[in-house]
């Protein structure tokens, strides 16, 4: 009896009568279905306007009057074309005429939670749960409102400030109002879920995790072409997306909704049991060889993997077999992986065995240190092995103080200033025991606490200030002080040199002092 | 234990009548040509800091690495370790003309800041030229990595220098890998395990490796080839 009613609804809306299947809102399309029909790139179906075709992006659905076709993910598409198709191509849209299919069922009751109105002269009280408030549109100059927009620059308006950005991040950096993306990419309907978090919010939020984060810049490249927002900070796989200065909800683009999930077409296998540039001989051999390979990384499940490309590319340089172990994962996600690297990187795969990813770097790799490739540099090492790790510095040097061969005054003239004061001690017999070290080191710690604690103010002889101003000299005085505390960037003189000792009168300071005298007279 | 010396404080200068107007002056920061005649131009030192125990019953475990790399580098660069100063064991020496201070700290570990902090601040080196080295947990071991910069890891000497330069945490380090705990084996006992044979010569490898590393960022700062040594080190080990 169902049979026979879904044939009668069939033949009321569909304006072909001679198209044999059934509504396949009826019946849920499985992974394991034998269905498998060959495609070539081109229309697959039509049905009047509304046309489902293999292009270069994958099976996609073309609507009339829409501003672009349509796909289930917009960012998960292979760029390889599919072989065949799981299911009776069908639109997974709404038709146009029947805006329910007949399930059986009497449709939902609706909600009965009454969300009160926010838009009243009686605003509810601040904290009233149930309550959703509108933010104004986008930052504006003051005294300026926003307009309606039509394309995407209008409504973006001018570019954000930094400020502006600041501003409208903050709140969401620890807020999990988001939308989460994941391993089916970003999908149609997700266009419209980003739209009904602009309703209330300036900002959306969008969490990346799992297989799309391999490639985030495409990611974000689509999410920013779909949805007409603008992209204002990336962290890892977090994504904020603006609506633009000027957005208005009522306006946006509507686009209709997808009631299902179409099922995922047939694509070209992606090891081959030869794959191009090699042998069946050497890729038995890199296989074999493979196996005993240590894995770069361990990709967990829904991880993010943003940084895995440049991995993999810099385990290439020294290395023509790379493995990822994905543990784990589900066998699709590390297959979807395997594909991306194999654009993105590129390389050749050779294996998806043990739940482990096996690439080959392929015949045409460059290296990226071309004129100075890296070579292991384990040879030369063996020669020292057997040296005893704790030996002390040893014969070769017979010098007794090596500090007369070293050029640096500094040094020796703080160290000896240690010597002096007792807060340094020579030793005798260099090698000592661990232990007898720690001995000598708690003797001189109690002789030398006095020594550590009465500190000699430290003098500055600066000779050559007359010339200059005065600030100068402080600025310099603080770069001095300024040693243990700061960090200076590395392009900073290297060659700074200071002689500590000097007359009393001759600080800096007096001198200041003594400018600012003559300039107060 | 910082620097012995009075701290400058801000001078502000009233040069005219309006407050709100005033003297900008160009700050130039050279050498004062006149004072170094005699000598050519003198770096500024590098302060070279392994970190371990004392003691004979922590020598040669997994947490005195750094003590292990102390001496390969001063073995290389003919340092003699023959002075005991602010509870630490240094030698004064140099890479070519950029002079060079290895310190062993005596204290333990969890107090290696204290020896640490005046070291650093009687021989006035800047944050920059400090070079701690220490093991860490999260390599495998006989990896190493330079950083300009980084946390403390986990690491209580590490934690214990951070707290007495100010808790500043841009100091260059040299972390050597020891690989994580097997099973569920105690982090401590681990730590104060000494190696295998097998582990041994592969961190011995890597000291080696390391010394030329601490040479070339001694003499170039963090360049390219600190760069390519860290990839180098990072995928050592997954070659076929």
């Amino acid at each position: 009896s169902n049979r026979n009613r879904n044939q009668k609804t069939n033949h009321q809306t569909d304006t072909n009568p001679k198209k044999p299947q059934s509504n396949p809102a009826l019946k849920l399309p499985h992974h394991r279905t034998r269905y498998y029909k060959p495609v070539k790139e081109g229309v697959i179906s039509s049905d009047g306007d509304r046309t489902i075709l293999i292009g270069d992006s994958g099976v996609s659905y073309q609507l009339p009057g829409a501003p672009f076709e349509f796909q289930f993910s917009y960012s998960e598409t292979p760029k390889v074309k599919p072989v065949g198709i799981r299911e009776p191509a069908f639109m997974p849209f709404a038709p146009p005429t029947m805006p329910r299919p007949w399930t059986g069922k009497a449709p939902l009751k609706k909600s009965k939670k009454k969300i009160p109105l926010f838009d009243s002269f009686n605003p509810p009280p601040a904290g009233k749960s149930g309550v959703k408030y509108v933010e104004m549109p986008g930052p504006l100059p003051f005294g300026r409102y926003p307009k309606e927009g039509m394309n995407r620059e209008e409504v973006l308006g001018e570019p954000l400030k930094r400020w502006e950005k600041g501003m409208l991040i903050k709140p969401h950096m620890h807020d999990n109002r988001q939308v989460n993306l994941g391993r089916d990419g970003f999908t149609h309907n997700m266009l419209e879920l980003i739209h009904s978090h602009w309703k209330r919010r300036r900002v959306c939020k969008v969490r990346c995790k799992g297989v799309p984060t391999v490639d985030m810049n495409n990611v974000c490249r689509v999410l920013e072409e779909k949805t007409g927002g603008e992209i204002i900070h990336r962290v890892g796989g977090v994504v904020y997306l603006f609506r633009g200065r000027n957005y208005n909800y009522r306006t946006r683009p509507q686009y209709p909704l997808m009631l299902w999930k179409p099922a995922a077409p047939v694509y070209p296998k992606l090891i081959q049991e030869v794959p191009e540039g090699l042998t069946k001989e050497e890729a038995h051999e890199f296989r074999v060889k493979g196996k005993s390979l240590r894995p770069i990384c361990k990709l967990s499940k829904n991880g993010v993997y943003v940084s895995l490309v440049k991995d993999v590319r810099d385990a290439f340089e020294l290395s023509s077999l790379v493995k990822v172990d994905c543990p784990g994962l589900e066998p699709s996600d590390y297959k979807k992986i395997g594909a991306k690297l194999k654009e993105l990187v590129p390389c050749v795969l050779l294996s998806f065995d043990d739940e482990q990813i096996l690439m080959w770097r392929g015949r045409e790799w460059k290296s990226r240190f071309v004129d100075n490739p890296l070579i292991p540099s384990l040879s030369e090492t063996n020669t020292t092995n057997e040296l005893d790790p704790s030996d002390k510095p040893s014969e070769e040097q017979t010098v007794a103080n090596p500090s007369t061969t070293i050029s640096s005054p500094k040094m020796i003239s703080l160290w000896q200033r240690a010597l002096e004061s007792s807060k340094a001690v020579i030793l005798e017999e260099l090698d000592l025991g661990p232990d007898d070290l720690l001995k000598k080191v708690e003797e001189l710690e109690g002789t030398s606490l006095a020594a550590e604690h009465t500190y000699t103010a430290m003098v500055l002889s600066n000779t050559d200030g007359a010339a200059e101003d005065y600030v100068d000299e402080k600025d310099r005085s603080e770069e001095y002080y300024s040693d243990i505390d700061d960090d200076f960037d590395d392009e900073c003189s290297d060659d700074e040199s200071l002689d500590p000792v000097g007359p009393v009168g001759s600080l800096p300071v007096d001198k200041i002092v003594r400018k600012l005298r003559e300039r107060l007279k | 234990m910082l620097c012995p010396t009075y701290t400058p404080s801000v001078y502000h200068f009233q040069t005219q009548k309006p407050v709100f107007r005033k003297q900008r002056f160009r700050v130039c920061s050279s050498t004062s040509g006149g004072e170094d005649d005699r000598f050519k131009v003198e770096y500024t030192p590098w302060l070279i800091v392994g970190l371990g125990n004392p003691g004979n019953k922590y020598h040669g475990t997994r947490h005195n690495v750094g003590f292990e790399m102390i001496d390969v580098l001063a073995r290389k660069e003919g340092v003699l370790m023959n002075t005991i100063q602010s509870k630490a064991l240094i030698g004064i020496g140099a890479i070519e003309d950029v002079p060079i201070l290895l310190a062993k700290p005596q204290t333990y570990m969890n107090f290696s800041g204290e020896s640490v902090g005046s070291l650093a601040s009687h021989y006035r080196v800047p944050l920059r030229h400090i070079l701690m080295i220490y093991d860490e947990m999260a390599l495998p071991n006989g990896v190493l990595r330079l950083q300009p910069k980084g946390g403390q890891g986990y690491h209580n000497g590490v934690k214990s220098v951070m707290g007495h330069l100010d808790g500043r945490r841009n100091f260059p380090r040299l972390s050597i890998g020891i690989g994580k705990p097997p099973g569920n084996m105690d982090m401590k006992a681990f730590l104060l395990q000494k190696f295998s044979p097998l582990e041994q010569k592969q961190i011995e490898e890597a000291l080696e490796q390391g010394s030329e590393a601490v040479k070339t960022l001694v003499l170039n700062g963090f360049n390219q080839g600190i760069s390519r040594f860290n990839l180098v080190q990072k995928y050592k080990f997954h070659k076929v």
